[in-house]
């Protein structure tokens, strides 16, 4: 099982609409890759918008909603990471 | 003494945690190396566990253990681990999985689906950190990787239910068996 990328994004955006931290999300992007074994894995982009608070619970439990959200439908492992916007 | 994989967190940590008063952003080669750090210290957990679960814990069969995890491969780690880490085992591996005679789907326990996940995240971060430099890695990856790691073996210890030691068993022998049974092998 395999999503189109922006089928993915539109899941991935879905399923952040409820997170605690939606407000500080201005962008996900999805890039699909294989590692050096040859499997096909995700790279899920969030940009942030910059915040003074220590998130680190709370950015833990946005990449396991978007892990729960793509497991779903897709087979390939999304690996988030973050960006803070400048 | 403090296991291996817990001084290798520990150096992670140092690694991507900012001293008293620093501003400005950590290097990138301090990012990177944290990441990097704490992909080898689930690396190292979980071969240690295939050497304690399957050959045992006593001080006379260290030496078996230690041999015994140079066999161990990154890409047979990642395909066992692959095949745990949805909502279902996957289906080549369920009836080895299984405990019991039962049938119909086998669901991973969430301490071992949670492993699976953080060590898939892990590795990529790690290929990213140590060989792409296209690819950004930040602060916050760095110190969120290093947190879930950290939970994730710290949960795994605790899961000492009988089913929960059964499944790690079952997965350590699929990770020696670099995640292909016979049936799927072919």
């Amino acid at each position: 099982m395999g999503m189109e990328l922006v089928d993915l994004q539109k899941a991935i955006a879905a399923a952040l609409a409820s997170d605690p931290l939606a407000e500080l999300v201005t962008k996900v992007a999805v890039h699909a890759d294989s590692d050096e074994f040859g499997s096909e894995f995700l790279r899920v982009l969030v940009n942030l918008k910059p915040s003074d608070h220590d998130q680190m619970e709370e950015l833990s439990e946005l990449i396991s909603r978007i892990e729960d959200a793509v497991a779903q439908v897709d087979n390939r492992y999304p690996s988030v990471r973050f960006l803070d916007a400048a | 003494m403090a296991s291996y994989d817990m001084e290798m967190l520990a150096a992670a940590r140092l690694l991507g945690k900012r001293e008293a008063g620093q501003r400005g952003r950590l290097s990138s080669a301090r990012v990177r190396r944290s990441i990097s750090t704490t992909y080898y210290a689930l690396f190292h957990f979980i071969v240690d566990e295939v050497g304690r679960l399957l050959i045992g814990t006593t001080n006379d069969t260290r030496t078996r253990r230690r041999i015994l995890a140079r066999t161990i491969t990154h890409s047979g780690i990642t395909t066992a681990l692959d095949k745990i880490r949805g909502q279902n085992a996957d289906l080549s591996i369920e009836d080895f999985v299984r405990m019991g005679n039962g049938i119909g789907n086998v669901q991973p326990p969430e301490f071992a689906k949670e492993f699976a996940r953080v060590f898939s995240d892990a590795k990529s971060k790690r290929h990213d950190a140590d060989y792409n430099l296209n690819e950004n890695l930040g602060e916050k990856d760095a110190q969120l990787l290093h947190n879930r790691a950290k939970r994730v073996i710290k949960d795994w210890r605790s899961a000492t239910a009988k089913s929960d030691r059964d499944f790690k068993k079952a997965l350590c022998l699929l990770i020696l068996l670099k995640g292909k049974l016979r049936s799927d092998a072919a």
